[in-house]
């Protein structure tokens, strides 16, 4: 941190030698602003923001001037909103210093705008990460809104960065957290369903080796194919109704196969896998096949045993 | 500019949850195919029609050779009616246990008794067997099919007519077979 300070003193001085001898953009309400900063009044500092902006119309074009208001406002994100996750005070931190960077033609501050965004970027993927850790399923929207703002500053800190293995990763966890959801109320919350598989869909498209989004999808749609018959077929539904629902199940269950012998390439010693398998080959009455990975799933089980 | 990027924390994070996912039992596949089974024999029951001497009491559904399927079908379908026929299931460890029903249904691996079993067999029973392939013959009225991963039934209709039993519009339609 004290990186920032030393950088930011430097650009305070230069601020005020500028201002004291630029009569076109003097404005002694940012000199206020400035001092309340300097003595740590963020509050203050943060209050006198608009009264600049109405006061002096000017500022509204001014690097510099977007440059400190990125550091009141990341101050206030530090000291006073403890880095809270989501805090209006990073938002409004990285809104200025990206002003500040598209107004800084003479890319004065450029340096240090590009650092700092970069600086925050690191917070919104953390926040993000930590709601997936969590398994706070509450804030998913939020833990996608943080995980966007990390893309949106990272790409400006760094326009060649590769985004890929944080995009399989994050569309995974997303992914986990619908599927947490829709399996805490299966029967209202089909639409969760739906997106649980295309998160971890979309985490396949980038990288389609993903193991733990093929290994989750693998028993979604076993699981879903056997729901099906076991939760939703009624006993007394007419022989149309069975026979739609059993076509359904076995839709699912054949989607389940590829993803299930995927993961099982990658860890064929896995029993969940050959067990997973043998029951998607039993419920697809390929008796020969359940009776190949069943015989598998003993050796394993032998094994482990030994 | 302390935080670092977590990546190894969300790939722990992952590994921790990919190793918690639980396939269902295998148990629950059998299950599941006992549940169709057992709505296509209450099917039947229903859409088929016995000789009107048969149509009083109750109506018994006898299951041979699968012990499993009558413990679900006796949960699952206590109390369901057929009519005004009170629908009971029986379950018969050999061929010699074998008694009154009015749908008999013969597991697969039991198939090769099919012979011994018609001998012992009232002519009010509906004989539904499952055969291991759609190439197989039965001699029985109702056999169960696997077709491309699908549980369908083929009627032999002239074998059900022989002894007065009437199938359902709604069963001959829906057959993937009539023979």
């Amino acid at each position: 941190m004290s990186y920032f300070k030393n950088i930011l003193s430097a650009v305070f001085i230069f601020g005020l030698i500028s201002i004291m001898f630029s009569q076109s953009t003097y404005c002694p309400e940012k000199m206020l602003l400035l001092q309340k900063y300097k003595s740590k009044e963020y509050e203050s500092a943060r209050g006198y923001i608009d009264t600049v902006l109405s006061q002096c119309p000017d500022q509204n074009q001014d690097p510099y001037f977007w440059h400190v208001c990125g550091f009141i406002y990341k101050d206030i994100y530090e000291f006073i909103d403890n880095k809270e996750p989501g805090a209006t005070s990073m938002a409004n931190a990285t809104d200025c210093f990206i002003k500040s960077l598209n107004l800084d033609v003479e890319k004065k501050y450029f340096d240090l705008n590009i650092k700092l965004l970069d600086y925050f970027s690191t917070f919104y993927y953390n926040d993000a990460v930590k709601i997936l850790q969590k398994f706070d399923i509450k804030n998913q929207d939020n833990a996608i809104n943080y995980y966007n703002s990390f893309e949106k500053l990272k790409g400006i800190a760094h326009p060649d960065y590769d985004f890929s293995d944080k995009e399989v990763d994050f569309y995974f966890g997303i992914g986990m957290l619908y599927k947490m959801r829709y399996e805490k109320d299966k029967v209202n919350s089909k639409s969760l369903l739906d997106s649980c598989i295309n998160y971890f869909s979309k985490s396949l498209a980038i990288d389609s080796e993903q193991y733990s989004s093929n290994y989750n999808l693998g028993i979604l749609y076993h699981n879903l194919g056997v729901d099906i018959i076991m939760e939703e077929l009624d006993i007394d539904a007419d022989l149309e109704m069975v026979i739609l629902m059993q076509e359904q199940a076995v839709e699912y269950f054949s989607k389940s196969l590829p993803y299930l012998k995927k993961v099982y390439q990658m860890k064929p010693q896995e029993v969940s896998i050959v067990q997973g398998i043998a029951a998607v080959y039993y419920s697809l009455n390929d008796m020969e096949k359940h009776v190949e990975y069943m015989n598998l799933l003993k050796e394993l089980e032998s094994k482990s045993g030994e | 500019m302390s935080s670092r990027l977590k990546i190894s924390l969300l790939l722990g994070f992952i590994i921790l949850l990919s190793s918690s996912s639980i396939v269902s039992q295998p148990d629950i596949n059998k299950e599941s195919r006992m549940k169709l089974q057992g709505i296509y024999l209450y099917s039947f029951a229903k859409n088929v029609y016995w000789p009107s001497a048969y149509s009083t009491g109750d109506f018994t559904i006898g299951i041979y050779g699968n012990k499993d399927l009558f413990d679900q079908l006796n949960t699952n379908f206590k109390g369901k009616m057929t009519g005004s026929q009170k629908i009971v299931f029986d379950f018969y460890e050999s061929t010699s246990d074998i008694s009154d029903c009015h749908m008999l249904f013969i597991a697969k691996e039991e198939m090769n008794t099919i012979s011994k079993v018609k001998k012992v067999l009232d002519e009010k029973t509906l004989l539904v067997t499952e055969l291991k392939d759609i190439s197989n013959s039965s001699s029985s009225m109702i056999n169960f099919v696997y077709v491309q991963s699908r549980l369908k039934f083929q009627i032999n209709k002239s074998e059900a007519e022989k002894n007065n039993f009437k199938i359902g519009q709604t069963l001959t339609k829906l057959a993937y077979s009539t023979i």
